[in-house]
């Protein structure tokens, strides 16, 4: 196990498992509270120690004190509160049993849509695509599925994804899809009408008006992962260009 | 009056009526429960707190599982979006959840920094008091010249005529 040196803010600080993190780091921010949130790729250890488990870059955040470690991998791991695209394989009395990526399948109640009752149910059939949102989630049990807002009781996006096409792409660049800054959704915006759906699961699903869009857009994103900003503009245009 | 020669014994007769058989059940039952009750409490592990010392853990820590609450900034739960008015529908709520959520970190930024109203107080206490002693100092080196920027987080600065000492009113 090796220790590591808190260096300034502006470097990347690369973790890989195994490395324990030195306490003064960690008190720089709150000083009299001592807590700590830790996010995903950080376990505290038995001798009080932080360390990291999964290989990455080191985060902090100053509100709230919050550590973690940005990773990458494809395999999906449920997390409350995530919205993710799943695919509908069984269905019972009361839930749907829907394939979101993760090791065990996941649970979606049949009341859990907007405007649901006994009396009007939404009927799915098996291979239908659903967009939906983690409510719970643990190791120990089956992740649960709602397809609704749960403070509004609105779908809000949620339900059933028609047409289109689904990729599978790595969770990582799945979050950067999401960040609000991203370069490649406007640039492809810019030229072609789509809309699309991005599931923290590392599914995206593309719709637009031919499969000629379609597949380039889903080639666009697939290359866009290990490009900085000016070389996904390029990529892009040459796309484009070829269409 | 009649003393009673001997304790008054219920006829076996009595004793079969139904009445009496249920408080004699209600009194076994409740033996089989106290033994049972006493069976189970035995069979718990009790640590005993005396003889082990646990030192207090350095960090209060909190796990949060998802990526997404780590850096709200940077991530925008709004997954589903649509560009040159494809979906019409998904457009107009995707950029009115957008608004919100910027609103929404605008709120927890600017909370973040301010204090609630008992530590203001806690600090218009103390920086009073240690305001007296500074100007007491200043004023024997600085020689009467003592003016400080106000801010709206202090106290409010004590006026440098009186150099911290009370003035009489003039009669």
């Amino acid at each position: 196990m090796t220790s590591i040196t808190m260096e300034e803010e502006s470097k990347l600080l690369i973790v890989l498992p195994g490395d324990q993190l030195p306490e003064s780091g960690l008190m720089e921010d709150s000083s009299a509270a001592h807590r700590l949130t830790l996010g995903p790729g950080l376990a505290p250890m038995d001798d009080d120690s932080i360390t990291a488990v999964k290989a990455g870059i080191l985060k902090h955040n100053a509100v709230g004190n919050r550590w973690w470690v940005e990773s990458n991998q494809r395999r999906y791991v449920a997390a409350q509160g995530e919205s993710i695209i799943g695919v509908v394989t069984g269905k019972s009395a009361e839930h749907y049993k829907v394939d979101i990526g993760a090791s065990q399948p996941a649970l979606l109640g049949v009341l859990a849509f907007e405007g649901a009752t006994k009396r009007n149910k939404p009927n799915h059939n098996i291979g239908d695509l659903l967009y939906c949102r983690v409510s719970m989630a643990n190791k120990d049990m089956e992740a649960e599925l709602e397809c609704m807002n749960p403070t509004t009781g609105k779908a809000d996006g949620f339900g059933e994804l028609k047409g289109g096409f689904v990729i599978k792409i790595s969770l990582g660049l799945a979050r950067r899809l999401l960040d609000p800054k991203n370069l490649v959704l406007r640039l492809l915006g810019q030229h072609i009408p789509f809309e699309m759906a991005v599931g923290t699961n590392g599914k995206v699903w593309v719709n637009s008006a031919s499969a000629q869009h379609t597949i380039l857009i889903c080639n666009a994103i697939r290359n866009s992962e290990y490009l900085n900003s000016a070389e996904c503009g390029s990529m892009v245009k040459s796309l484009v260009e070829k269409m | 009056m009649a003393e009673i020669p001997h304790k008054t014994a219920l006829s076996g007769k009595l004793l079969t009526m139904k009445f009496m058989q249920r408080q004699q059940e209600q009194e076994t039952r409740d033996k089989l429960v106290k033994e049972q009750n006493r069976i189970v409490t035995e069979a718990h592990w009790v640590i005993d707190q005396a003889a082990v010392d646990l030192p207090k853990p350095k960090f209060q820590v909190d796990y949060e599982p998802s990526f997404l609450q780590m850096n709200a900034t940077e991530r925008s739960s709004v997954g589903r979006m649509s560009f040159q008015k494809f979906n019409s529908v998904v457009e107009k709520s995707a950029s009115q959840a957008a608004g919100d959520q910027q609103l929404e970190r605008e709120l927890k930024r600017q909370r973040q920094s301010e204090i609630s109203d008992d530590e203001m107080a806690n600090e218009m206490g103390r920086s009073n008091k240690a305001k007296k002693t500074k100007e007491v100092a200043r004023k024997s080196s600085n020689g009467g010249q003592s003016k400080k920027p106000t801010t709206n987080r202090r106290a409010p600065p004590k006026p440098s005529g009186s150099g911290g000492k009370f003035m009489k009113p003039k009669e």
